[in-house]
């Protein structure tokens, strides 16, 4: 762990110098994905576009759990608000899915401040549960409102061009994203966040209006969860209540613990892995949700640290607290 | 004009009544001492004070301010720091994170989202001021959960002092410390500036009298006696209920 | 005004299968600290089961009392395997125990829909329940009679057991100091396992008696979860008596919302929830938060 004062964050923070092998490691692996449409096929590249974005889905999700200490079983309601903008813009009003895609996060901040507002001065256990409760009302509203989400049938979205067109906007709001986030996270906000997330009651007795600032970080969230939501309208072209529906906080939750919460790095490899799994069982068997359920309680259990953390551990021993 | 006033404060559970129609008065620079059998109610005086708990009845005044049943942010805000009787701190965090947090609610920009928080200076000229002044600043770079008892009842102070509040509560300071911990802590308390009013809960009858300008005795929530330390030991009230404690 | 009564009635009978949900949620976290998000699969598995049991018997008795029962035993294997290893983690084990049981959710649905399929099921209402019965000048269904009798039965002999036993005094000491009452030779570890447990088949037996009026499906888990979270919500999380205020609360709104206003009646629910938020953050019989 750096010695020097003045730097000493706890472990989790990025601002920690990276070994050498970690950053080249990263250096290669942005030239990859940077080259993918140059070397995988359509199928591979629209698998990785939805990793992609999927995994800005996962770090906004983890501001949330892993740094903010709240666990929230609604954030499909951004991704949802996010990607329906998007169609409904687009279906409705020819609207390009940009400028859909800003007006998703116009729309998705003073709804995160509404539900925001209520689930946090609940607080406690309630927070979780309304989460769950806003999500699923709007779940409910666009099953409902046929008119304008089309209801179980969907909605088609607007593309964003071609393949790979999507494919850079995506890889390039995801490093925007990620280090967006890095900065956040090392910023006074951030720190305020994590103190929050380790001890609320020391936190007030220390001058700070937690209930604030969990509300700030929930907005961060739904903008950034929006966001997500978003590019999947634009990278599928099709968008349906399944982007609302609770299966989707859950699959996200799984993601956050399975990569590994409190980190940037750990939802992202989250991610990758859960929706590897999840391609690659889905075709040989129709048993994925247990599997899913089975992946989050043995890791839950036995695996808290997740992927990234097992890493971490394996790689940089001692530096742990 | 006391610096802390309360007046007929009262608090009840149910029918347990916690804090009897209490009024004190605390003036500035003061060392005060409460003292009291478990469950006197002492704790549950200073929750109210602190904001942690909302009283019942009653009104609790900080500089002629009127702060009854106001959140502990904001008693925070206008001055008043406090230690818990079981740590209540950041154990996975290091001690300078401990502290830093405590200055950067009343000193620096918490909700700058942009830049990092090792570029504000003064952020990190203060913690270490404060690290400093309790004694910590050769640790400051190890989680608190490795801190042995005594340390991390130091951190405790520190976090409470970081914000440079006029009053201090501090909720036996000395609980679970030795002889040897005990007599630093003493020291330590008794170097603090006379800008600084403490308002302290303490069971130790030497660090009591070690430290106290006048001592306020509660008995089943109700005050039984303020007054300087020599008048609270000769007073047959108190001694009836501290009887067999030395002192 | 007959109409009215009769939906005031439909709209007990619905709380009542609610009150068994939230009491057994609130019964679980008022005395455990856990939020067991598979409460709802709980009651799905008990109708489930049930419904297996009245087609393999014909008996619908048997199922009404064996699957809340096989739910007890279920529910007691997972608190003792799964969620006892996590109550001594160090930080924050109660939230790790809530995610399990998100977990839990999802084995559950996969495990109904693989063996039953996705198209709602019915169970048929037992002989002697056919039938209507009067009350006040009304005609209630019989079955819909014996729910809210069933409720009301449930929720006196808890609150008699919670409030004025030993055994009640015991798990409420077990709730505010595990250790000491360890020390006083409480089996802690033994009661949250029956406290869980039980939890459970309340729920699954909410399920049983809910499968003949309201059918058996495998998104009911989802449903009832909402409804039974919103419930504790507004009537207090670990308050017997909000969640019985609540439940007909939720109920009437329910079942009036469907009558007058179809489309709007899930607005109707959040709007109460929200009223009652604005005002009492912790529901209406909820414990004052204090840090």
């Amino acid at each position: 762990m750096s010695k020097r004062a003045g730097s000493v964050v706890n472990a989790d923070s990025p601002t920690r110098r990276m070994p050498s092998a970690g950053r080249h490691a990263a250096v290669i692996a942005l030239a990859a994905l940077a080259l993918v449409p140059l070397w995988l096929g359509d199928y591979g590249r629209s698998l990785v576009t939805e990793t992609l974005l999927f995994c800005i889905f996962a770090m906004s999700l983890d501001l949330l759990m892993g740094y903010t200490g709240l666990i929230s079983f609604g954030h499909a309601a951004f991704f949802g608000v996010g990607a329906y903008t998007v169609a409904v813009l687009g279906a409705l009003f020819g609207i390009h899915p940009v400028l859909g895609g800003l007006a998703a996060v116009c729309l998705a901040a003073p709804l995160a401040v509404a539900i925001g507002f209520f689930c946090i001065r609940a607080s406690g256990v309630y927070f979780i549960m309304l989460t769950l409760a806003f999500a699923q009302l709007l779940y409910t509203v666009a099953i409902k409102w046929r008119s304008v989400t089309g209801g179980t049938d969907g909605l088609v979205a607007p593309r964003l061009g071609s393949g790979t067109e999507t494919y850079c906007a995506v890889l390039l709001m995801l490093v925007i994203v990620y280090f967006g986030m890095r900065r956040l996270i090392a910023s006074p906000l951030g720190q305020v966040l994590v103190g929050i997330r380790e001890n609320e009651a020391r936190m007030r007795a220390a001058g700070y209006a937690t209930a604030r600032y969990k509300l700030i970080s929930f907005v961060i969230a739904g903008c950034l969860g929006a966001i997500a939501g978003a590019l999947f309208a634009m990278h599928n072209g099709f968008v349906s209540p399944a982007v609302l529906f609770w299966m989707l906080s859950g699959e996200g939750m799984v993601m956050v613990v399975l990569g590994g919460t409190g980190t940037l790095v750990g939802p992202m490899i989250g991610t990758a892995v859960f929706l590897l799994l999840k391609h690659f069982v889905s075709i040989h068997s129709s048993h994925w949700e247990l599997l899913l359920g089975a992946m989050f309680i043995a890791c839950v259990m036995f695996f808290k640290q997740g992927i990234y953390g097992w890493l971490r551990e394996r790689w940089l021993p001692g530096s742990r607290p | 004009m006391s610096l802390l006033r309360t007046v007929d404060l009262s608090r009840s559970f149910g029918s347990l009544l916690a804090t009897d129609c209490v009024n004190l008065a605390i003036e500035a620079g003061e060392r005060h001492a409460i003292i009291g059998p478990n469950g006197a109610g002492k704790t549950s005086l200073l929750n109210q004070v602190g904001g942690q708990l909302r009283p019942t009845s009653g009104q609790i005044f900080f500089k002629d301010r009127e702060i009854t049943g106001l959140a502990p942010e904001r008693v925070c805000k206008l001055g008043i720091g406090r230690t818990f009787q079981k740590n209540n701190l950041f154990t996975r965090l290091s001690v300078f994170d401990n502290v830093r947090l405590a200055v950067l609610a009343m000193r620096g920009q918490p909700l700058n989202a942009f830049l990092p928080v090792t570029r504000f200076a003064a952020l990190k000229a203060r913690t270490e001021e404060v690290l400093e002044q309790v004694g910590l600043a050769d640790r400051q770079a190890a989680p608190v959960r490795s801190l042995s008892y005594g340390e991390q009842r130091q951190v405790e102070i520190a976090i409470a002092l970081a914000a440079d509040p006029e009053l201090v509560l501090l909720d036996e300071p000395t609980a679970g410390m030795s002889p040897a911990e005990t007599a630093q802590m003493v020291e330590f308390v008794k170097r603090l500036p006379r800008t600084l009013t403490i308002l302290m809960i303490e069971h130790d009858m030497q660090v009591v009298f070690s430290l106290a300008d006048r001592i306020s005795v509660l008995h089943y929530g109700r005050l039984l006696a303020t007054g300087a330390p020599a008048e609270i030991s000769r007073n047959e009230a108190v001694q009836e209920i501290y009887l067999g404690t030395a002192h | 005004m007959q109409l009215v009564g009769f939906q005031i009635l439909n709209g007990l009978v619905y709380g009542m299968l609610l009150f068994l949900m939230s009491a057994g949620l609130s019964l679980i976290f008022g005395l455990m600290r856990v939020l067991n998000l598979a409460h709802g699969s709980f009651y799905m598995l008990g109708a489930f089961f049930g419904l297996a049991i009245v087609r393999l018997s014909g008996n619908y008795w048997l199922a009404f009392f064996l699957a809340p029962l096989l739910v007890v035993v279920l529910g007691a294997a997972i608190e003792m395997l799964f969620l006892r290893p996590l109550y001594r983690r160090e930080h924050e084990g109660h939230l790790d125990q809530m995610l399990l049981t998100v977990g839990f959710i999802f084995v559950f649905i996969d495990i109904v829909r693989s063996v039953w399929g996705g198209d709602v099921l019915g169970i048929e209402t037992p002989d002697a329940l056919t039938g209507a019965v009067s009350f006040l000048g009304l005609f209630l269904p019989k079955y819909r009679a014996f729910i809210i009798v069933l409720g009301l039965a449930l929720g006196i002999t808890m609150w008699l057991l919670i409030e004025h036993s030993r055994l009640g005094a015991k798990l409420r000491a077990g709730v505010d100091d595990a250790d000491m009452a360890a020390g006083v030779g409480i089996n802690v570890s033994r009661m949250f396992t029956w406290t869980f447990a039980l939890g459970c088949g309340l729920a699954a037996l909410a399920g049983v008696a809910a499968g003949p009026m309201l059918g058996v499906h495998a998104g009911m888990d989802l449903e009832i979860l909402i409804l039974t979270l919103l419930v504790v919500v507004i009537g207090g999380m670990g308050s017997l008596k909000g969640a019985l205020v609540a439940s007909i609360l939720i109920g009437e709104a329910d079942t009036f919302g469907k009558a007058y206003f179809p489309e709007g009646t899930m607005f109707l629910i959040y709007v109460v929830m929200v009223g009652v938020l604005l005002f009492r953050p912790t529901g209406l019989f909820g414990l004052r938060q204090h840090e």
